[in-house]
């Protein structure tokens, strides 16, 4: 992750950004004041490019959000090592000191460290969070951004990649324009292409939201009642209007319900600023109370026969002990909530549009 | 293919034009001309409801982004003021106060800043409405 490849990403972020806005431009032309006198083969071109950008659109959000979750993991990644730099250092050697000091003064000590409010529970704490540190320095297994992510104890896998859900409920519209029962018709024979016929008549298949078959042959039946010579060519001709008019309509609607959410998405990748302020306002913290902990542990190391009943010592060492729980503490803080998500708002678009996805055309 | 359509459509080649299917071929004109003009207004409607999901969405933005600048403020405010008191405490050597001081500290830390943004409407009342905390 060098700055190079931030900077190149940076590049692609804007180049989305700039993409996605010509693509809804293009469509709210394409589906705005579609004049009346639009001949109706044209109007089913005009249905096909609305497709056509509605797929393309949804392409964009996508390549979008991988980008933005890219960098917010670029952002992410120094809070993570210097987490773990406080951890291996200045935590390790406190612990290193604290058990010197159990080992020692036993019984004793441990009224100490009940007055510096360290429990048995937090004492337990301790003692697991120092076997996770040193498993942390055989293995390095965690990463930076799982670090910054998550919690010291709680493995943090999966905090980012619950930001990419949008990307990968919006991966099943990639199917967009596979949905189409008419332009296959020629292609088929035999009763496939008598049904595939009837459900175009019905305006298209059940699956596509058409009356499927059944319409199909009552549109037959209601044509029969008028076929009386070219009588009949007309009558498909009206069918055939209502059908381009209402596939239009119908298009118009889901691409536009796409393009909403696609727009609910963008807008919160672009509030992803916010994680970034986020980050830098516990890096900053750390810092600040690390560094007072530092001051006060070295205070500490300098007492060469620490004392259970000198009040000097006992001060010392409950101060130093206050500001690491502290700094623990910190460090056990998450950045986003549980599920990876900045806030329930993000979570309500990912619902929205997974309804948005099952419930409409695009989905299939 | 086309010869089972005709027998369908009971279509002999012989047949004379019926003037109640005429009738009924207008009807069916006008009845198209309505159905076109029905979804003419359809989609009008779906543009218009389009361009209030925009309003609505740029509105949100303003509120989030405006929110975000301000809450993060308010909080670099708030911890300045905890490290202040806690390196008083320290000074003076009381550990109690530095553990009260620090537990805020890290209560703060804790306190997602994004939390407010579940409800939009409320965090816009709130930034209206907001009045500086005092420790």
């Amino acid at each position: 992750m060098s700055v190079l490849e931030k900077g190149y990403h940076y590049v692609k972020n804007k180049y989305y950004k700039w993409k996605l806005s010509k693509l809804f431009k293009e469509l709210d032309e394409l589906t705005k004041d579609i004049p009346c006198w639009l001949f109706f083969g044209k109007r089913k071109a005009r249905t096909e490019k609305i497709k056509a950008v509605a797929k393309e659109l949804h392409k964009c959000c996508e390549a979008k959000t991988k980008e933005c979750v890219w960098l917010l993991n670029y952002e992410l990644k120094p809070l993570g090592e210097y987490r773990l730099e406080v951890l291996k250092h200045t935590v390790k050697d406190f612990f290193c000191v604290l058990k010197k000091m159990e080992q020692r003064y036993k019984e004793k000590f441990y009224k100490v460290e009940t007055s510096a409010y360290i429990s048995s529970d937090m004492r337990q704490q301790f003692r697991k969070i120092d076997v996770f540190i040193d498993n942390l320095q055989i293995t390095g297994r965690m990463t930076g951004s799982e670090i910054a992510g998550s919690t010291i104890m709680v493995a943090a896998s999966g905090v980012l990649t619950a930001i990419e859900t949008p990307a990968a409920v919006m991966t099943v519209v990639g199917q967009f324009a596979t949905a189409s029962t008419g332009t296959a018709i020629s292609g088929l024979s035999g009763a496939a292409a008598t049904n595939a016929t009837l459900a175009w008549l019905g305006g298209g298949s059940l699956a596509t939201g058409g009356g499927g078959i059944a319409a199909g042959v009552e549109t037959l039946a209601t044509i029969t009642n008028v076929a009386v010579g070219g009588v009949i060519l007309v009558g498909i001709a009206l069918t055939y209007i209502c059908h381009v008019s209402s596939n239009l309509t119908k298009v118009i609607k889901e691409a536009s319900a796409l393009a909403n959410s696609v727009r609910g998405i963008e807008q919160r990748l672009e509030t992803f600023s916010g994680i970034k302020k986020r980050i830098d306002e516990l890096k900053n913290i750390t810092e600040k109370l690390e560094s007072r902990a530092k001051k006060s542990f070295n205070r500490l190391k300098k007492i060469k026969n620490f004392e259970c009943d000198n009040d000097r010592h006992v001060r010392i060492f409950q101060e130093t002990a206050i500001l690491m729980k502290a700094l623990i503490n910190l460090i056990n803080t998450p950045i986003l909530d549980k599920q990876g998500n900045v806030s329930q708002e993000g979570l309500n678009i990912i619902e929205t549009t997974k309804k948005l996805i099952k419930n409409t055309e695009l989905g299939k | 293919m086309k010869k089972d359509i005709s027998k369908t459509l009971g279509f002999t080649g012989k047949s004379v034009i019926n003037p109640v299917s005429v009738m009924n071929l207008i009807s069916d004109v006008i009845g198209t001309i309505k159905f076109c003009a029905e979804q003419e207004t359809e989609r009008s409607r779906i543009n218009a409801q389009r361009d209030v999901c925009i309003a609505q969405i740029k509105s949100k933005e303003e509120i989030i982004l405006d929110y975000l600048e301000k809450t993060f403020d308010e909080r670099k405010g708030l911890f300045e003021k905890f490290f202040n008191r806690a390196d008083k405490a320290m000074e003076s050597g009381n550990n109690e106060q530095l553990a009260v001081i620090l537990s805020g500290v890290t209560k703060l830390a804790e306190s997602s800043p994004f939390k407010d943004l579940v409800d939009l409407e409320r965090t816009k009342n709130t930034l209206k409405n907001r009045e500086e905390i005092d420790i």
